[in-house]
């Protein structure tokens, strides 16, 4: 799988056309991770076709590490986001019931398993955690991202993530407990 | 600790994988495949831009990328770049850094062969530093000379016997032409003051007929020679050796004065005698030099091994003669001229202390008689 995606990314630094199927595997995963942390659709468009741009105009200074290439698009993404709410003053918001209103075509959802009360909960525990704790839940149950990844996109050691990691869900579950 | 996916944590991973599925973000299809058109399209034509032509600013942003990549290793160049400054600096530098070590520049020929040739590690500026030989400070008194005058082998001088039982110890003068210079490429240095020579008769000799004398034909080669000893002078105008001898016994030692350098030879002509080098440092006439040497020089350097004087005059009008014996070791003396007497007076420098009513130290530091008491803060 992992080689598979590697020669697709040599393919892309020596063809920027090539670049399109790269851009076709990890859209929407980008696409979700950029939703959920700013709502507005057309700032999501941007930040999301910002991503992509930066990461086909980058690809060349791109070096394979042996996971996953989503990593590195999950950090740029992670740093356009912080740059436009940087640019922007606002804070991150969290906003689950965004997006309802279509249908995700693409997600499997298990409909009647998680009530409203609980999104609710869950919505309202996000907010009440730190900024890092709550990028780290969602990267980590999310966007399903291992710890190498997780330390990637955000400039820490594995190591250090799996603390935060136990710390931030030890927290929620606190939060959700009181 | 628990581990993130135990069964401590399984409820609340449970809900969070729930509220993920819960969500329901649309993807607008069209939109996407519009971005990748746009994107792609967008790309495209910066990698066209690329191919057809010089992007300053890409080469800008891949020239701080190299020098990112390598900025370690390209700070060792300029460091490196100074330590080799640094190093070829030092190696060049003209002036030794351990100028008060002896600096032997003497060989061992030059040194059979004049005797005079020594080496000092006397404080010199730079004014009497020798030119052509940087970074040696050496004594001042050979730097004007030729390299030649150390070649010079001494002269076998024929001894004429019939005029040592007739003619007196010392030297007649000869009114010869001015001193020679040795060598016609004279250096350029700086000429210091030409010492005084002070010939010493030792005393047991000076009982005696002399030993030996130096042959008037040889003797005309020396510089230009005058006896300002006028007991001396009356008693060489005198044709009776006799007289001459009661004449020298009058006196304690000859002087000959001379413009010149000392010249070796002379010595080897006349062993009975020494020749010794004055060096003046001060604003002596020739009359009150003279005086000097007659009352003060003369007892200091008698029976000893001297290899030059050297007379200064400081504060006060003390005069510091200082000996120099050819072991090396030097002495030094004060005088000072009396003030009714007129004669010169060895003193001593003291260092009085005085603690007025507060306990307050105050040092008075003056010269005195040399025979004055002053303990127990005599210096």
């Amino acid at each position: 799988m992992l080689e598979q995606e590697q020669k697709m990314v040599e393919e892309a630094k020596k063809n920027p056309q090539a670049f399109a199927a790269l851009y076709d595997k990890y859209f929407d995963q980008i696409y979700r991770y950029v939703y959920r942390r700013c709502s507005d659709k057309a700032t999501v468009y941007d930040l999301v076709s910002q991503t992509f741009y930066d990461a086909l105009t980058h690809i060349k200074n791109y070096e394979w590490r042996g996971y996953s290439f989503s990593s590195w698009l999950y950090k740029i993404a992670h740093n356009n986001v912080l740059k436009w709410y940087r640019d922007h003053g606002r804070m991150q918001m969290t906003d689950l019931e965004e997006g309802q209103e279509i249908p995700d075509l693409h997600v499997n959802i298990s409909k009647g398993a998680v009530t409203k009360e609980d999104k609710d909960e869950i919505q309202a525990v996000l907010t009440k955690l730190e900024p890092e704790e709550r990028e780290i839940i969602r990267l980590k149950f999310f966007e399903e991202a291992s710890n190498i990844e997780i330390a990637e996109i955000m400039g820490l050691s594995a190591n250090h993530i799996g603390v935060k990691v136990f710390r931030a869900l030890k927290k929620v579950k606190q939060l959700l407990t009181q | 600790m628990a581990r993130p996916n135990s069964r401590y944590f399984a409820p609340v991973i449970k809900k969070l994988l729930e509220a993920k599925r819960q969500e329901s973000i649309v993807i607008d299809q069209n939109l996407k495949a519009n971005l990748r058109a746009n994107i792609l399209t967008k790309a495209g034509g910066t990698a066209l831009q690329t191919g057809q032509g010089f992007d300053f600013g890409r080469f800008i942003e891949g020239a701080i990328g190299i020098f990112g990549k390598f900025r370690y290793q390209l700070a060792v160049v300029p460091s490196l770049l100074l330590l080799v400054i640094v190093a070829v600096s030092a190696m060049r530098m003209p002036v030794n850094i351990k100028s008060d070590v002896l600096v032997p520049v003497v060989t061992p020929q030059q040194k059979a062969d004049n005797t005079f040739a020594q080496v000092e590690s006397v404080q010199v500026n730079s004014a009497q530093t020798d030119s052509a030989q940087p970074g040696l400070k050496t004594f001042a008194g050979r730097s004007v000379l030729p390299s030649s005058y150390f070649e010079k082998a001494p002269e076998k001088i024929q001894f004429n016997t019939d005029l040592l039982l007739s003619e007196p110890a010392y030297v007649e003068p000869v009114n010869v032409q001015a001193p020679k210079i040795v060598s016609a490429s004279a250096p350029a240095t700086p000429v210091l003051p030409a010492p005084r020579i002070y010939y010493y008769v030792p005393e047991e000799l000076q009982n005696e007929e002399p030993v030996v004398t130096a042959d008037v034909t040889e003797v005309r080669n020396l510089p230009q020679v005058q006896v300002t000893n006028d007991a001396l002078r009356s008693q060489a105008e005198l044709p009776n050796p006799a007289q001459t001898e009661a004449a020298q016994k009058s006196t304690a030692s000859d002087y000959v004065r001379t413009e010149a350098r000392p010249e070796l030879f002379v010595m080897q002509a006349v062993p009975a005698r020494q020749i010794l080098p004055i060096y003046y440092n001060s604003d002596f006439s020739e009359d009150e030099k003279t005086v000097f040497e007659q009352d003060v020089v003369a007892g200091l350097v008698a029976d000893k091994d001297v290899s030059y004087v050297s007379i200064s005059i400081g504060s006060d009008r003390v005069v510091s003669v200082e000996v120099y014996f050819n072991d090396g070791s030097k002495e030094l003396k004060y005088f000072r001229k009396g003030a009714d007497s007129n004669a010169w007076n060895q003193v001593k420098y003291v260092e009085n202390y005085y603690y007025d009513d507060s306990l307050r130290y105050e040092p008075s530091m003056h010269y005195v008689d040399y025979n004055t008491y002053d303990y127990p803060y005599e210096y």
